[in-house]
């Protein structure tokens, strides 16, 4: 059931209207049924491995509270996260480490049997897997209590705003919100229509336009050169983000409208000034779980200046692990590591070292430092999104093939621009609402205000944002979302 | 809350209420496409329903009929009369069949040739569809419910496109001479002389499945209503085959044997065509998989012609 389909706009206000008329005391199981069966929507027998997470994780972190003995608490911890950890790396992985090592062996020309093997991995497994061992880390660490209702944490596991594709949520704050009494709150509600309608709009048009004109290059590079290769790493920058924090909204939104806050996922990242700004406004539920249970365990900054760098790429490495059993998603990570130690030492250099915490975006600083990141972003999505490792590499080689003859290195790139005038208009007038959208967002609570300003205002923005959904979403467009694929 | 739910609906409500607005305003700007093959599937609806046509053969499918039949040369061999309601396959096969629904006479034989994906799903191609139907009412009510809704939110832009043309190049001409309008014939049938084959040496990627996993349970039903249909008006309805690139074909003798069985076991339509029969080498084809030169419009003509005559 994807969130932008018919039967998801059945489902939820259903699930919205029986939530706020059922008792206080029946409120979480509404959630937990509609959540199994959200998830059950997908495929029935993927509850099982849920199931196994769930209930090794919450005997896990009852085990772990009651001993007092912190070998013991150890022992529960590593053997929950180990279970938990398997299953994620055998449905991700398990293909991909066993080809690679199949591959290694023929280079060695020695002999070796191929296996071939389907696993399908279910759908959220590397979310709700990271949410289950987040919490019994926190458990250990003493940060939360272990949760005696086995329902309520079944719900915290497998809540179905979130189950899919994060955000990635914290125990103690999600089950607490939870358990807590709820009133119907109009304007919180409103809130979470109007992020969720924001999310909509960027996954269902600016998204699937953009993967209208990358998805035709990067799955046939033959053939492609020069600045139609620029434009559509450029353009898929602005899929992957619409997709992804399109999803987001809707996510947060949604739950929203169950009076239930989800962490902020992603904060206008193309407008970040560095690497490491970047990965404070992109999938921070994720970077945030790498910070807190990789990075800082590994012992973060407070080591010497080698052990430091150390700690930030192998943070970067294991993130790109997670995003995929490819080398590309590997590769990508390893650039993010290796690209914030270097940022680290150009900080040195006075025009790019941070002034003060709040930078000024429009400043001729601000201007370079943002176009210079985007640019670093966008080379190593060539990596994220291209089939292959050869087919990055022939991106990087060719994509300023032709530029010393301006003209005809420009002229390609027109006509895949604006070669349709109908693909043209759904781009440009999408991309600019986005570009509008955004820069609102960069200092204001847009969702918020929206709810404050004069109602004539207010309802003209709604039409015009839900005008662009029905005119300007393509017919043909593919509705999965890409994160489902992680 | 149920304010909340208010709010939603009167907005979607406004929405609706302002694309059905901008259609309606749309219709005041005369359709510029007029001069497009597309748009001259008005004159074969003119002509199937005109109040002096005799019982004669229908050929019903899409565009591998309109550039791949000579019934001027049907109707001299048999005596008998024939019409190729053949249009644009981008208007998709519920059209194609409503559109053959219109007058069907007692004594009629209806002869259907679909292209293959005609059987996997219906979705009409927005652009193709407008250039069709815009400003005609009776074709528009030829539309399957279950496209009207990607058509309206499609509106705004072909609009957009329409204005452009109107003020910049009042009813352009179709890019390619072969596909305007004043090419067909008063059978139906393109004229325009097509003598070699510009594809040949190109490089094609097979595309088309003939194959029974291609063929969805909606087509099956349709079809087998199409028939019911046709046969209550004293109609009999009979399954041709397009003429198709044999380099675009993926799938195997044994499935295409398959597909012929259970889409006669699913309809109840009497094939008279053997769909290998009509998987043709390039050269007798012009521009695209489906569209024959003159020397393919001959020889599929004559084939067709033999496999009519066991039921004629």
């Amino acid at each position: 059931m994807l969130f932008n389909s018919l039967a998801f706009a059945v489902f939820l206000p259903v699930v919205f209207l029986l939530y706020w008329l059922v008792p206080q005391k029946f409120k979480w199981i509404v959630l937990l049924v509609s959540s199994l069966y959200y998830y059950m929507s997908w495929e029935p027998k993927y509850i099982i491995w849920i199931f196994i997470t769930t209930v090794v994780s919450y005997f896990g972190a009852r085990f772990i509270e009651k001993n007092e003995e912190e070998k013991k608490k150890k022992l529960f911890l590593s053997l929950s996260v180990i279970i938990n950890l398997g299953l994620l790396v055998y449905f991700k992985y398990f293909v991909f480490i066993s080809s690679s090592i199949v591959s290694m062996l023929k280079m060695f020309a020695l002999p070796v049997d191929e296996l071939t093997l389907k696993i399908i991995m279910p759908v959220g497994i590397s979310f709700y897997t990271f949410q289950s061992v987040g919490y019994l880390v926190d458990v250990k660490k003493g940060k939360v209590q272990a949760e005696k209702n086995f329902g309520i944490f079944a719900l915290f596991i497998s809540f179905f705003p979130q189950v899919l594709s994060g955000p990635i949520a914290r125990a103690d704050s999600l089950i607490p919100q939870i358990k807590s009494e709820k009133k119907f709150d109009f304007d919180k509600a409103s809130y979470g229509v109007r992020q969720m309608a924001w999310g909509f709009f960027k996954k269902m048009v600016v998204s699937a336009v953009c993967a209208q004109f990358v998805n035709p290059v990067f799955d046939n590079l033959k053939g492609q050169k020069g600045i139609v290769l620029v434009i559509s790493v450029i353009l898929y920058a602005f899929q992957i983000y619409c997709d992804f924090s399109g999803y987001s909204d809707i996510a947060i939104g949604s739950a929203g409208l169950f009076g239930i806050d989800l962490m902020t996922n992603f904060k206008t990242p193309y407008f970040a000034q560095s690497i490491k700004e970047f990965w404070s406004r992109w999938h921070i539920s994720l970077s945030t779980w790498f910070r807190d249970y990789v990075y800082i365990p590994l012992g973060g900054n407070r080591v010497s200046k080698f052990r430091h760098a150390l700690n930030l790429i192998i943070t970067f490495l294991v993130s790109g692990i997670w995003h995929g059993a490819a080398w590309t998603f590997i590769i990508w990570g390893l650039l993010h590591g290796i690209l914030q130690v270097i940022e680290n030492y150009v900080y040195k250099i006075k025009f790019f070292a941070p002034k003060s915490k709040e930078k000024k975006i429009f400043s001729f600083r601000g201007i370079v430092t943002l176009l210079l990141t985007f640019t670093v972003v966008c080379f190593t999505w060539i990596f994220f999104r291209a089939n292959t490792i050869g087919d990055a590499f022939y991106i990087i080689k060719n994509m300023f093939a032709g530029i010393l003859s301006p003209a005809s290195y420009i002229k390609p790139g027109i006509k895949f621009l604006a070669g349709d005038i109908e693909s043209f208009v759904r781009l440009g007038v999408s991309m600019l609402i986005l570009i509008i959208g955004d820069s609102f967002m960069l200092k204001n609570d847009v969702f918020e205000k929206l709810g404050k300003i004069k109602p004539v205002v207010k309802w003209l923005i709604y039409i015009v944002v839900l005008l662009a959904i029905f005119v300007l979403t393509p017919s043909n467009a593919n509705n999965d979302f890409i994160y489902f694929n992680f | 809350m149920f304010k909340l739910f208010r709010n939603i609906i009167s907005c979607i409500l406004i929405v609706c209420i302002i694309l059905v607005s901008v259609f309606a305003l749309g219709q005041l700007i005369p359709n510029q496409y007029i001069k497009s093959y597309t748009a001259g599937v008005v004159d074969k609806y003119e002509v199937y329903n005109s109040p002096d046509r005799k019982p004669s053969v229908i050929l019903v499918g899409g565009s591998n009929l309109g550039f791949g039949m000579n019934c001027e040369y049907l109707h001299k061999v048999t005596g008998k009369d024939f019409l190729n309601i053949g249009i644009h396959a981008g208007l998709k096969r519920e059209f194609e069949l409503n559109l053959a629904k219109t007058n069907v006479l007692n004594g009629d034989i209806i002869v259907l040739a679909l292209e293959y994906s005609a059987y996997i799903e219906d979705k009409m191609n927005e652009p193709t569809t407008f250039y069709a139907v815009d400003g005609n009412k009776e074709l528009m009510k030829l539309i399957p419910a279950d496209n009207i809704f990607n058509l309206i939110r499609y509106y705004p832009l072909y609009l957009m496109k329409k204005v452009m043309d109107a003020v910049t190049n009042p009813y352009p001409n179709p890019s390619t001479e072969a596909y305007m309008r004043s090419n067909f014939d008063e059978y139906g049938d393109n004229k325009f002389d097509r003598p070699v084959s510009l594809h040949a040496d190109e490089e094609m990627i097979p595309s088309i499945h003939i194959s029974k996993e291609y063929v969805s349970d909606e087509s099956v039903k349709s079809l087998k209503v199409f028939k019911e249909y046709c046969e209550s008006k004293g109609a009999k309805v009979y399954m041709s085959c397009p003429s198709v690139d044999k380099r675009s074909v993926i799938t195997s003798e044994k499935e295409i044997k398959e597909f012929e069985q259970y889409v006669y076991d699913q309809t109840g339509i009497e094939q008279i065509s053997s769909v290998s029969d009509y998987i043709l080498d390039s050269s007798y084809f012009y521009d695209t998989y489906y569209h024959l030169n003159n020397t393919g419009v001959q020889y599929r003509t004559e084939l067709f012609l033999r496999d009519l005559e066991k039921v004629m």
